[in-house]
């Protein structure tokens, strides 16, 4: 399938939207169709944030992060008149901007291991000292010690609220391998969480 | 190991994750968006568009007769004239016609244009230039000379004696960077950690590395102006390996995808060396610029036109190849100041700045089709304050 194929998610997606919020969706999409500034403008403001940290939190760098969310949308708006109204956006935006993170932390290790820019090494990832780090800090330190398959995992998990089932066919992965995926991720980032004090 | 309230700290670790400029990035994702969805609107029906269309598809019939008509049909001719500016040109840039990446320069600095219509601000700079496979950018502001990731991190940097006037990265991927600094030039490696391999005083800012096919050859050979004279010389060594005839004052140089021509412009004309310095196209008329055809087969030229107005021809490079073509004409009494064109990486679309009514012009080659773009300067000045200057273009890259 094309990576900026609408996926085939027909249930409700976690905690994205209540069903009022799906309907004001479905009218925002049917109203940028006819090209309305104002409603592509409010799906803008919905969706950027979460599409834009997703994608951050998967390539760790932050202009990447906002080239891949721009792309995103820009895909989205050229094939917003194909668009099928009665699915939701967000799964739709998501797969988009994961699938782009991955394949833009896979060619920046590619480019460093066939040396194609041998003028200007990659700087190896820093020692992180995770004492005196807060909660948010440590995740995100940890969250680099895996690889991108299994942090666009954790990401869609985590931050955008997806279930499993879900992720896997966002990611169209067998639903063994996202579990799997999912354990060794929290394990890391749990791990990198100090003990909470006894209540 | 999981413990209890791992999933919740987690999920609140990540949201407590936000990205450095986050509102910034927003802000410039959605003008980004807008435009791109103004480009995407339903358009009104384009009457004069399609008249002209008709009427270049109708002499275009006429064009191909030609051009493959022997002998008595020099110079092609199947366009429409533009009076003012053209009437239907896009508001807003979004999707370049052809693959690759635009670097230009505005009020703002310097920005990428992608294909797909997304683009990026890389900051205050004054100059750039792209690294031969798009991988790199290099920058100048005042004296200081960057080497930037497309997405505009920071490589590397030094600084040059004076304020840095041209720069050109050699085709061998980032190994040497040429740059012009108060009419001296200095050749460093490309990784910024060498001191000059190479200085002499030059009559110009032209630069221009020689491509060199063979990447197992390391040599680096540069050309650039001494007086009226151009030189290729071969930096590691400092051996001048030829000089050209001196002649009239020289504004830019260009080789050929292949390094076997080198387009030398300026003074209101352009012609074609090989590389052993000979002559391969005698001097033809380029009033505002002229740009080497990626294959180094043609050389767009910007020059008045004999019927009134000033047009963009494509000239063979060199003997033999197809006959001259003119593939867009202002109408006599137009604004006249078409800039020196660039050819798409393809090589199959022209970009034809046209600052007097501030227009950028997308030609294509083969049929003279226009795909005219309106408000440019507008367009790359985010301040929107004051008058907004007509964006440079430096390159269109791979």
């Amino acid at each position: 399938m094309a990576m900026d194929a609408q996926p085939r998610i027909l249930g409700t997606i976690g905690a994205e939207l209540a069903p009022v919020g799906r309907r004001r969706e479905r009218a925002l999409i049917r109203a940028a169709q006819r090209g309305e500034e104002e409603a592509l403008e409010e799906l803008f403001r919905r969706h950027w944030r979460p599409a834009h940290r997703a994608a951050y939190l998967v390539v760790h760098d932050e202009a990447a992060a906002e080239d891949i969310a721009q792309e995103a949308f820009i895909a989205a708006i050229r094939a917003l008149d194909r668009f099928d109204r009665r699915r939701p956006f967000g799964p739709w935006l998501h797969r988009i901007v994961v699938n782009r993170s991955i394949d833009w932390s896979r060619a920046r290790k590619a480019r460093r291991e066939i040396g194609e820019s041998p003028a200007f090494p990659e700087p190896p990832a820093p020692e992180v000292d995770l004492a005196g780090l807060a909660d948010a800090d440590r995740v995100i330190a940890a969250l680099r010690s895996l690889g991108p398959d299994h942090r666009a995992v954790v990401v869609l998990r985590y931050l955008l609220e997806y279930t499993p089932g879900e992720i896997a066919e966002l990611l169209e992965l067998p639903r063994g391998t996202v579990n799997s995926r999912l354990r060794r991720g929290l394990d890391a980032l749990a791990g990198a969480l100090p003990e909470e004090a006894a209540k | 190991m999981k413990r209890r309230g791992d999933d919740h700290r987690v999920r609140t670790a990540f949201g407590e994750a936000v990205p450095p400029g986050e509102r910034q990035a927003e802000a410039r994702g959605w003008a980004v968006v807008r435009e791109a969805f103004a480009e995407h609107e339903p358009q009104r029906p384009r009457l004069a568009l399609r008249s002209r269309v008709g009427l270049a598809l109708a002499a275009g019939g006429a064009a191909a007769a030609l051009v493959f008509t022997p002998a008595g049909a020099e110079v092609t001719d199947w366009i429409a004239d533009a009076i003012e500016g053209e009437e239907d040109a896009r508001p807003t840039l979004g999707a370049l016609p052809a693959p690759g990446a635009i670097l230009t320069e505005s009020r703002d600095g310097v920005w990428i244009l992608r294909d797909d219509g997304s683009r990026r601000l890389l900051g205050d700079y004054d100059h750039a230039t792209w690294s031969p496979n798009g991988l790199f950018v290099a920058v100048s502001a005042g004296r200081e000379l960057f080497a930037l990731t497309p997405q505009g991190e920071v490589r590397w940097t030094i600084r040059a004696p004076a304020p840095i006037s041209a720069i050109d990265w050699s085709s061998d991927e980032g190994f040497r960077v040429a740059y012009v600094a108060d009419g001296e030039l200095n050749v460093r490696a490309g990784d910024a950690t060498g001191d000059t391999l190479f200085g002499t005083s030059v009559g110009s800012a032209a630069l221009a590395w020689r491509p060199e096919s063979d990447p197992a050859r390391a040599v680096h050979h540069l050309a650039y102006v001494k007086g009226t004279r151009v030189v290729l010389a071969d930096t590691d060594s400092g051996r001048e390996l030829w000089r050209s005839a001196p002649g009239a004052r020289i504004e830019s140089l260009q080789w050929s995808l292949d390094g076997t021509r080198l387009l030398v412009s300026g003074s209101g004309s352009a012609f074609v060396l090989d590389w052993q310095g000979e002559p391969a196209l005698k001097a033809v008329g380029a009033s505002a610029g002229a740009s080497l055809s990626p294959d180094g087969e043609s050389i767009a030229v910007v020059r008045p036109s004999p019927k009134g107005g000033t047009e963009v021809a494509l000239v063979p490079a060199g003997s033999g190849g197809a006959p001259e073509a003119v593939v867009y004409r202002t109408a006599p009494g137009a604004p006249a100041a078409l800039e020196t064109p660039t050819f798409s990486p393809d090589g199959n679309w022209l970009l034809v700045p046209w600052p007097d009514v501030n227009q950028w012009l997308f030609v294509r080659v083969a049929d003279g089709r226009v795909v005219p773009v309106a408000n440019i300067s507008r367009q790359l000045d985010s301040d929107r304050r004051g008058p907004a200057s007509f964006p440079v273009v430096s390159g269109w890259c791979c």
